[in-house]
């Protein structure tokens, strides 16, 4: 026999998981390295790095939402602690945009306070949903072995 | 607290063993030992050298096949 049968034990699956979560890490690192290259040494326009900017965002959001939901642990933020955290991440963005680019003109509040205002609201509700998701996954799991 | 969440990552201590031992006294090899519970070589040397912490799955069948009960074979530093 030229290949010697290898067996997988639990100590080579928790290894390739580690493995998955470090080259995921690096291949994300790479792809940001890509897009920002492309914008800022190449001089490309922003819609020619867009599905690289899907790839990335899918790629990022898509392992912390699977984090959160094989999880079940990650806080689930109250009504009055989701108001505060959207309050404070909105300011931060909003500070940050006005000192960049400064008072928008009112034909331009449909691209630039709608997306400060509701890029936030959208994400902080993406998050309680896959994380209260996450929760009752695990639960409904504990009652039905615990039957 | 209501309103602050904390992160809290869970230190991994491995626990201290005495497989070596057990295996010695059952005498088995290391391979024997793998084979019998369904692991490679190598993972068993990692855990009698400390470096790997095993499921409560593969302690338990390690136990079974030392004729050890747990309590004899892994505790936690600070537990004699």
């Amino acid at each position: 026999m030229f290949i010697q049968k290898t067996k997988i034990d639990e100590r080579m699956r928790s290894n390739t998981r580690h493995a998955a979560a470090i080259w995921l890490g690096v291949t994300q690192i790479l792809l940001a390295g890509v897009i920002f290259y492309r914008l800022y040494a190449l001089g490309q326009p922003d819609a020619e790095v867009r599905d690289f900017q899907a790839v990335l965002a899918i790629s990022i959001f898509g392992y912390l939402a699977l984090q959160l939901i094989l999880g079940g642990v990650m806080p689930v933020p109250t009504w009055r602690g989701a108001v505060a955290v959207y309050v404070a991440l909105t300011s931060v963005i909003v500070a940050v945009c006005l000192i960049v680019y400064g008072w928008p003109k009112p034909e331009e509040w449909a691209s630039t306070w709608l997306p400060v205002l509701a890029g936030p609201a959208l994400f902080l509700c993406g998050y309680v949903l896959v994380a209260r998701l996450g929760q009752w996954l695990v639960e409904r799991q504990i009652e039905r072995m615990s039957e | 607290m209501n309103g602050i969440y904390y992160i809290q990552i869970m230190a991994t201590q491995i626990p201290l063993n005495r497989l070596k031992l057990a295996r010695v006294a059952a005498g088995l090899t290391q391979a024997e030992l793998a084979d019998r519970v369904g692991v490679t070589r190598q993972t068993i040397g990692l855990i009698e050298a400390g470096g790997y912490n095993p499921t409560l799955k593969l302690c338990l069948r390690l136990a079974q096949v030392t004729h050890k009960t747990l309590d004899e074979l892994f505790w936690s530093q600070g537990e004699e």
